[in-house]
């Protein structure tokens, strides 16, 4: 299937651990094309305030302050400061946030793309080649203006099998990328430098989703000077040219610092000096941090074990904002093992879940959702209906499967809210006469199991980065998609996957995904749990505070 | 003695060694795969398995220790997995927060756990009320008692920093964590010392002497009660400098620990092992200081004597 | 021992206390809280998914108590004959014995617990087998120590000197001496033993959800140290009971053996 040759490997290994969630992905972003921004703003003469350039995409990024810093506290350290190896939260916010801008960005909601460092994007009459035309006037961090060629070079370097990047394979829908990756070729076949600041981009086949990868961090550009120049040391020196720039990075004392970058292609932005990333301290100190002052953000947020002190803790309450992500959480069933092999039993488990019980001990991380694809996508003409909570009808489809003594294995981690979840649906099943055993293992154990689909049962989550639904189906229910972990396989929703791929307006292709939910949602090859939310602890002293449900909070146009 | 030295360090480097190898065994039993902590949740296999034949994963786990074991000896402890960055520049960075935490803890440690166990010991009867505090502190999980010490001195009472600033007060609260936890190991320890001396004949020798009663407790006593609390203290150091974990993570202090702890959840193999060498060595080190020491504190103990 | 006693009533007695893992629908409240320490239908409050905590706390002693009796036998059991035989013994056979102690002193907790674990499976006995393994040797460490003052006394150089066989001078006169030692080191430990058990259902090798066991319950509240104390200080408290028992039976032993017929010279 033409669909599973570029898309086998899209996405990969349910994506997890909130600390180690987000990546980029494909999709069919909405049909943006040539110039069409994002919210523009008039240029501001008020002599007291900076003059800001217009058509900035995203949230309002006029009337700010300039100077000041913030403090982002984070337990985990980045995995890495290079734009292609970057996948953990800390990376993935420092990279989207202040290191790169990317030709594209989409908008607070998930909305666009939008001109960013390109100034337009024209597709061909079936989507199967798209021209890219840079702005110009955009500055590297280190002081050069950026050409084609450079972005020609770092989307090279993206596919060097020397780095082995995991973003390689989002690049496979153009031509000549895969043999670069595998070592049989230099240069990608596919792109072309018009001029120097055009690219023509040729595709193997349409794709209406590809502009979502200019969306993407690692598609930004790196000059080749510094990355040479640095070798091995480049994610400590790390150029590219979004608003902040890292001037220090200090390993051994889990701190790193990004000065503001006032040669960013946005002129006026970004408003304050500095942005200090810390980490290596516990959630509930940093929560103590954030109320104390001493940082001015949550990066991993507030899980759902805290969530319930502030909650109790009325003083807190200031401090937290909620946003609905395009992201859900289900416990993925291994469709090729027994009990599971029968939908029957499958669907019963989805009807005997109580799911807004199951939010109480979550804390509005998550709220009751009992579908596949995320709650949240802008313009899908949802056609499925959600499992409501009904035992009876949970018991009698038992009963038909022949299956009243139904036992299984529940293989989760600690992770939070994992166990909430588990020991609370252990006692709703228990109610059906299902018993649910949990074996709860380490993180990594977790992984190898559902990786060699060597479990029976397995709680998951999937925080898509662009707007498409596509990006859930085809990582994680299409026919050997890279987190198919359930062993689900409908040669409908194969097809349906590729016809949203293939279709032509967005419209299009969100009813094609549409019908796919419902297919989906029929078959149950996973108990569907909850939408999930990010609930972000910052101080309520930064003014401007905006999120963007891909990158995380708009450190350039926030000010204090 | 000279031989003795000899004989111990010789045998302290088989024991790395086996250390060395018994860690490096039991991580390959540990499920866990670094290729997927390295590339991330939506590497492809494809990419996995070049990251793996990158990093020569897929060699068989003998011909991996063996270049592991070859680099070790020319002091090289290889590149960290995830970091990407030598593991000795990794564990460098973290060794003078980790021993200035290490020292100040053991320092309060022996003061506090040395002064009740003294003061215990003095005692005709032992204070059931000492018991239930040091109970208590035993009991308290580090984690609770150092977030509990952040929450009153640092948070409400604003006396000392929370954010692990780079203030001379900044040591403070950790030390403190260490030291009350540690406090009922050597008050215990001491204690008991104290009573076994205080009954002991040199001691009753000692009185019958005539010697002041200051000068006994500090010649005969204390000398010979803090042998084992020694024998505690050296180890004590070792674990100290080898991490904990939980301490660092409440007091956001750059540790030991927490790379370690991290290199674990990562599968990060090389600063993993990076971690249990030095750890190895300085539990190494310490028992052979310690039984040194002993021989200098506690003549009965000495070679020449045996 | 009373207080020893009193405990294992308590756990024995469990089942009046209701199941341990009812989720009760009253158990949280309108703010989606625990039910604090004093509540009408429970007593001693609710934990995070509402559960009653009483119950799980008789529960949790059952296990808990079970795994921490047994790993301390066998770990001091084990510590002691090491130490003893190396402190008494000496030349190779002290050489080997403390190399191998400090191999196991070296090895990380994490590394070795797991590593353990995964070949063992989970649930008590895997547990036991795993402290037993990362506690001996820190036994052995600090037996070896004092077994090393000892055989330089007067009495053991007597015994030596008259030719009594090395096993009836280290059954006879060394291990009396240490009999104190060892019970103060039982109950030290007994606390790191709770805590280990507890790590180690943390990372998901120990005893399984949703079977109750007083350190994971410490573990599972600490999130709630600030607004619902009693999540932590209830399990707390229990594990200060059985520890405080060992420190007192180890007293009362100390008290009423030969051995300790003590004094101090300093106070004639």
């Amino acid at each position: 299937m033409e669909l599973d040759e570029h898309r086998d490997g899209e996405g990969s290994a349910g994506l997890t651990r909130r600390g180690l969630l987000q990546a980029a992905g494909l999709g069919a972003g909405a049909l943006y094309l040539a110039g069409c921004g994002g919210t523009s703003q008039k240029l501001v003469s008020n002599s007291k305030q900076v003059k800001v350039a217009s058509g900035i995409p995203g949230p309002p990024a006029v009337g700010g302050r300039r100077g000041g810093q913030i403090t982002i506290g984070w337990e985990a350290e980045g995995n890495s400061m290079d734009p292609v190896i970057g996948y953990n939260l800390t990376s993935w916010d420092a990279l989207c946030n202040c290191i790169t801008a990317p030709p594209l960005v989409f908008g607070a909601s998930g909305d666009g793309p939008y001109p960013n460092a390109a100034e337009h994007i024209t597709a061909s009459e079936h989507n199967s080649a798209y021209t890219v035309r840079f702005r110009p006037g955009v500055r590297f961090q280190h002081g050069r203006a950026v050409t084609a060629a450079d972005y020609v070079y770092s989307w090279e370097r993206v596919l060097d099998p020397k780095l082995a990047s995991w973003a390689s394979s989002y690049l496979y829908p153009i031509e000549g990328a895969e043999e670069v990756f595998k070592g049989k070729a230099k240069s990608i076949k596919g792109v072309k430098v018009v001029d120097p600041m055009t690219v023509r981009i040729q595709l193997h086949e349409p794709d209406l989703t590809f502009p979502n990868i200019l969306a993407q961090p690692y598609m930004a550009a790196v000059p080749r000077e510094v990355v040479q120049r640095y070798g091995k040391d480049f994610p400590h020196h790390v150029v590219s040219t979004g608003p902040f720039m890292l001037s220090n990075y200090n390993s051994a004392a889990q701190t790193c610092v990004f000065t503001a970058n006032r040669k960013y292609l946005w002129s006026g932005l970004p408003y304050i000096d500095k942005v200090n990333y810390r980490w290596g301290a516990s959630a509930q100190t940093e929560l103590l941090q954030l109320e104390h002052g001493n940082i001015q953000s949550i990066g991993e947020g507030i899980g759902a074990s805290l969530v319930p002190q502030v909650s109790a803790q009325p003083s807190l309450q200031k401090f937290v904002v909620r946003f609905p992500l395009p992201a859900v959480l289900w416990i993925g069933l291994n469709c090729k093992r027994a009990p599971f092999t029968d939908v029957r039993v499958r669907q019963a488990l989805n009807y005997a879940v109580n799911r807004s019980q199951l939010g109480r001990v979550t804390y509005g991380t998550g709220e009751p959702w009992g579908l596949p694809f995320p709650k949240t996508l802008p313009g899908f003409p949802r056609k499925a209906t959600q499992y409501p909570y009904d035992p009876a009808r949970a018991k009698s489809l038992l009963r038909a499967a022949g299956a009243e003594k139904l036992s299984f294995t529940l293989t989760s981690t600690t992770q939070d809210p994992y166990p909430n979840i588990a020991q609370v649906l252990q006692q709703q099943f228990r109610a059906v006469g299902v018993q649910m055993s949990i074996d709860t293992v380490s993180s990594n154990a977790y992984n190898t199991a559902t990786e060699n689909k060597n479990f029976t049962a397995a709680p998951t989550e999937w925080y898509q980065v662009q707007p498409t639904a596509l990006d859930i189906l085809t990582s994680n229910y299409t026919t050997g998609a890279s987190s198919n972990y359930w062993n689900y396989s409908d040669h409908r929703v194969d097809a349906l996957a590729n016809d949203a791929l293939q279709a032509p307006t967005t419209s299009r292709s969100n009813a094609y995904l549409a019908q796919a939910e419902v297919l989906i949602a029929r078959d149950a090859p996973g108990i569907f749990l909850e939408a999930l939310n990010f609930v972000d602890g910052r101080s309520p002293d930064l003014e401007n505070f905006h999120y963007n449900v891909f990158y995380g909070t708009y450190y350039d146009r926030l000010w204090t | 003695m000279a031989r003795y030295l000899g004989t111990r360090l010789g045998l302290g480097v088989l024991t790395v060694f086996c250390v060395v190898l018994l860690t490096f065994v039991l991580m390959f039993v540990v499920p866990g795969d670094p290729a997927r902590t390295i590339a991330g949740p939506r590497a492809t296999p494809q990419v996995l398995a070049l990251v793996r034949s990158n990093l020569h994963l897929n060699q068989s786990v003998v011909a991996q220790l063996g270049n592991y074991v070859v680099g070790m000896l020319h002091g090289d402890l290889g590149v960290s997995y995830v970091q990407d960055q030598p593991v000795t520049s990794l564990i460098m960075g973290r060794l003078p927060a980790t021993i200035e935490l290490g020292l100040a803890g053991l320092f309060l440690e022996l003061v506090l756990g040395g002064t009740l166990g003294v003061w215990d010991g003095l005692r005709t009867r032992r204070s059931r009320a000492l018991a239930v505090v040091n109970v208590g502190f035993l009991s308290v999980p580090t984690f609770s008692l150092a977030f509990l010490l952040l929450l009153l001195f640092g948070y409400e009472l604003n006396l000392f920093p929370i954010d692990g600033g780079t203030g001379g007060t900044r040591i403070v609260l950790p030390a403190l964590t260490l030291g009350l936890f540690g406090m009922p190991y050597y008050a215990n320890v001491v204690r008991d010392a104290m009573q076994e001396t205080l009954a002991a004949p040199y001691t009753r020798t000692a009185v019958a002497k005539g010697l002041p009663r200051s000068q006994v407790l500090r010649r005969h006593v204390l000398r010979n009660a803090l042998s084992p609390a020694l024998t505690m203290a050296g180890l004590d150091f070792a674990i100290l400098l080898s991490g904990v974990v939980f301490v660092e993570t409440v007091f956001g202090w750059p540790g030991i620990g927490q790379l370690q702890t991290q290199a674990f959840y990562n599968v990060d193999r090389p600063v993993l092992m990076g971690t249990v060498v030095v750890a190895a060595i300085l539990v190494v080190v310490a028992t052979l200081a310690i039984d040194l020491l002993r021989m200098l504190i506690d003549p009965r103990t000495r070679l020449a004597t045996r | 021992m009373a207080l020893l006693a009193a405990l294992i009533v308590f756990a024995l007695i469990a089942p009046v206390f209701g199941p341990p893992d009812k989720i009760y629908a009253n158990g949280i409240s309108a703010h989606g809280l625990p039910l604090p320490f004093g509540s009408a239908d429970h007593l001693l409050g609710t934990d995070s998914v509402g559960r009653d905590m009483l119950a799980r706390l008789a529960y949790g002693g059952r296990t808990t108590l079970e795994f921490t009796f047994i790993s301390n036998i066998t770990s001091i059991g084990l510590g002691a004959i090491v130490g003893i035989a190396a402190g008494f013994l000496g030349g190779v056979i002290e050489m080997v014995l403390m190399r191998i102690t400090e191999i196991f002193l070296s090895v990380p907790t994490v590394i070795s617990g797991l590593a353990l674990a995964s070949v063992l499976g989970q649930g008590v006995f895997g547990v036991v087998v795993v402290v037993t393994a990362l506690y001996w040797a820190w036994t052995a460490r600090v037996v070896y120590g004092e077994t090393l003052a000892l055989r330089k006394r007067p009495f053991v150089e007597a015994a030596i000197a008259q030719g009594v066989p090395s096993a009836t001078i280290m059954r006879r006169h060394i291990l009396p001496h240490l009999s104190s030692l060892l019970f103060v080191i039982a109950a030290l430990n007994g606390a790191a033993v709770v805590a280990i058990g507890a790590g180690l259902s943390y990372l998901g090798a120990g005893v399984q959800p949703p079977t109750p066991e007083w350190g994971a319950m410490v573990n599972d509240g600490q999130n709630a140290l600030q607004y619902m104390p009693h999540e932590v200080l209830e399990p707390l408290i229990c594990i200060i009971l059985t520890v405080l028992a060992f420190v007192l039976i180890g007293e009362g032993i100390a008290r009423r053996g030969a051995v300790s017929l003590r004094r101090s010279w300093l106070d004639i």
